[in-house]
C-alpha cells in the first residue's frame, strides 16, 4: 500500500481553487447583494457595510447582526452581538476540524489566511477535491479568495442599489431579510419530523421576546433549536 | 459614563462592534484545527485527525 500523498501548495492550485468556485458565484452572489441591501436599508455606513463582509465574512452572522444593529452602542448590546455572532458561526468549528489533517504542515501565515476565509462552500469545494484524492492546499485558498472578492463587490452592488431607492417599502426592499432567511430554509425542508427544532427555536424565542427586554430571545431560539435537534438527534 | 462606555458610544463604536464579531468569527473558524492539533492520543480514533 502505497503512503498517502503529502499535502503541498502551488500556484496552479489557485487557479484551480477559483475556477472550482464558479458553480458557487449565483448563491454568493445574491446573498451577498441581499446583505448589502438590507445593510443599506438599515442605515449603515459604505465602512461598515464592507467592513462586515470583508473582516466578519459569514454571511448568516451578518444578516443577523443587522437585525441588532444599533447607531449607539452600549456594553450590553455588544456583548449580545458578539454572543449571538457566536452562536450562529459555532457550526465553522466543526468545518475547521475536518480541514486540521490538510492544512498541519501548512506554513503558520498561510494557514490562517485559509482559515480567515473559510466559508461553507469553500469548504465544500475544497472538501471534495481533497475527497478525490487532492492534496493541494491552493486549491483551498485560491477557492477561498476568489469568492471573498465576489463577496465584497457584491455586497457593493447591493449597498448602492438599497441605498438609491428613497422609499424601499414601495419596492418591498423593507422585506429582503425576512424573504431571504424564509427562502435560505426551502432546501432544508425534509419534512415535517425535522423541522421540529426549527418549531421549538420559533416558539422560544417568541416566549422570550415577549418576557425579556433586548435581543436575547435570537439566542435562546437558536440554543433551543439546537438543543431540540440534539435530542430529536 | 465610563471612557470605554463613551467610547463605544461614539462613532468608533461600529469599529469595535465590527472588530468583535471579526474576532469571534476568526476563533470559531480556527478552533476546530486548534483542538484538533491538540487531540491526545488517549481520545477516541474518531475524534483524531
Amino acid at each position: 500500500m502505497s503512503p498517502a500523498p503529502r499535502p503541498y501548495f502551488s500556484v496552479a492550485g489557485l487557479r484551480h481553487g477559483a475556477r472550482a468556485a464558479l458553480p458557487a458565484f449565483p448563491g454568493f452572489i445574491m446573498f451577498a447583494i441581499a446583505f448589502g441591501t438590507a445593510a443599506a436599508q438599515k442605515g449603515l455606513s459604505l465602512g461598515e457595510t464592507l467592513g462586515l463582509s470583508a473582516f466578519v465574512y459569514a454571511g448568516a452572522s451578518q444578516m443577523v447582526g443587522l437585525e441588532i444593529w444599533q447607531q449607539v452602542w452600549s456594553p450590553a448590546t455588544i456583548l449580545t452581538i458578539v454572543t449571538v455572532t457566536a452562536v450562529v458561526n459555532a457550526r465553522m468549528i466543526l468545518l475547521g476540524a475536518t480541514l486540521q489533517p490538510w492544512l498541519r504542515d501548512e506554513p503558520l501565515a498561510r494557514t490562517a489566511l485559509n482559515l480567515f476565509l473559510l466559508t461553507e462552500a469553500g469548504w465544500l469545494i475544497g472538501t471534495r477535491y481533497h475527497n478525490e484524492g487532492g492534496r493541494d492546499v491552493g486549491v483551498l485558498l485560491g477557492c477561498a479568495l476568489i469568492l471573498w472578492l465576489v463577496w465584497l463587490i457584491a455586497t457593493l452592488t447591493g449597498f448602492f442599489a438599497g441605498a438609491l431607492v428613497p422609499e424601499p417599502r414601495r419596492f418591498g426592499l423593507d422585506l429582503v431579510m425576512p424573504v431571504f432567511f424564509g427562502v435560505m430554509l426551502v432546501p432544508l425542508w425534509k419534512g415535517a419530523g425535522s423541522a421540529l427544532p426549527w418549531l421549538v427555536a420559533g416558539v422560544i424565542s417568541l416566549i422570550v421576546h415577549a418576557l425579556v427586554p433586548g435581543y436575547a430571545f435570537i439566542i435562546a431560539g437558536a440554543l433551543a433549536g439546537v438543543a431540540a435537534g440534539m435530542l430529536i438527534e | 459614563m465610563t471612557t470605554f462606555g463613551a467610547f463605544i458610544a461614539s462613532p468608533w463604536g461600529s469599529v469595535v462592534v465590527i472588530a468583535a464579531m471579526a474576532l469571534v468569527t476568526f476563533l470559531c473558524r480556527i478552533a476546530g484545527v486548534v483542538v484538533m492539533s491538540r487531540a491526545p492520543s488517549s481520545w477516541p480514533p474518531f475524534c483524531r485527525p
